[in-house]
């Protein structure tokens, strides 16, 4: 009974979200996520120094990241949403783990697009601007990622483990 | 006539600084005139409250959970910042795929540590529930992502 109730409630929950949530707000041109994302591609930019080339080049490069990322984060929702109705059910151990170990699986798959992207980028770099780069990966990958996961990115969910950069994405 | 004009531009002045203002001057006590932004009062155990309805009993209980759930968090989210820039170095240093592979890997093991912590707390709030409480637990799941990410899950500050 308990897990029904969770499952109708996480439904309605994700429901909301599709059709009008977190994920719709990047769509919307004059919605906050897509001014807030211009605005950490503006920081980006800054904080490397990218000239006007650079940065329309690192634009396309996570603006591909971000299309590659929808389909395993989708994969990494069900995988949590899996985890959340075992671990409330109170699943046995062994179930817990095979699905710990599937989330880990994707979200190693999803870390790899960044680190893919990462590196397009810093491909892109002059050698005196790439001490700058490890620093703000995190921030790339908060922009690859925002929205992606169903939080809202300006807010507390975000996820992006930035070391105080401010968050946002998946972590 | 002198008094009329007067009146106006006294009224004129009041409004301009109540709509700049808010909440009237005596808001901040700086004297700026310039619009002042509404600061997040809000925590997210408020939020939880009112989201699941809790009563005072639940509210404890619920805090003590997420309470205990930052503790347990904070190792994980040290090491996955420290993980994340592991990552950057070793795309930057030109690292085989099998190298990156494995911090890649280590990232994960990171997050999905985070995961598992995060989601624990959930199916420990959820047994503190009513059962007429269970069918608004879907909003907390999408809440709980990333709920410890920084040092305070109940910060105003972090919405």
């Amino acid at each position: 009974m308990l897990s029904k109730v969770l499952i109708v409630g996480m439904l309605t929950a994700a429901m909301a979200f599709a059709q009008g949530g977190w994920g719709k707000r990047n769509e919307d041109p004059s919605g906050g996520m897509m001014a807030q994302r211009q605005s950490q591609l503006d920081q980006f930019a800054d904080k490397l120094k990218l000239n006007k080339e650079q940065r329309a080049q690192a634009e396309t490069i996570m603006d591909a990241a971000r299309e590659a990322m929808g389909p395993a984060q989708q994969k990494l929702i069900e995988a949590r949403k899996n985890l959340a109705a075992a671990l409330i059910g109170g699943k046995s151990a062994d179930d817990i783990d095979k699905l710990t170990k599937t989330y880990a699986s994707l979200s190693a798959q999803a870390k790899e697009l960044e680190a893919n992207a990462f590196g397009k980028i810093c491909a892109l770099l002059k050698p005196n601007q790439q001490s700058k780069a490890v620093q703000n990966f995190a921030l790339m990958a908060q922009l690859v990622e925002s929205g992606q996961m169903g939080a809202p990115s300006g807010g507390g969910q975000r996820g992006q483990w930035s070391g105080g950069q401010g968050g946002g994405g998946r972590r | 006539m002198f008094f009329k004009l007067l009146s106006a531009g006294i009224l004129a002045a009041s409004l301009a600084s109540a709509q700049w203002g808010g909440r009237g001057a005596g808001a901040t006590g700086s004297g700026d005139m310039s619009p002042r932004r509404e600061q997040p009062t809000q925590t997210r155990m408020d939020r939880i409250t009112a989201m699941l309805t809790l009563d005072s009993e639940q509210r404890k209980q619920v805090k003590d959970i997420l309470d205990y759930g930052q503790k347990a968090a904070a190792p994980v989210r040290d090491q996955l910042v420290a993980v994340q820039l592991g990552i950057a170095e070793a795309v930057q240093a030109g690292k085989s795929q099998d190298e990156i592979g494995k911090t890649t890997d280590a990232y994960a093991a990171l997050d999905t540590q985070m995961t598992t912590i995060e989601l624990r707390s959930l199916a420990q709030i959820s047994q503190a529930l009513r059962q007429e409480q269970q069918a608004k637990l879907g909003g907390l799941f999408w809440m709980m992502r990333g709920i410890f990410k920084n040092k305070n899950w109940n910060d105003a500050g972090g919405w």
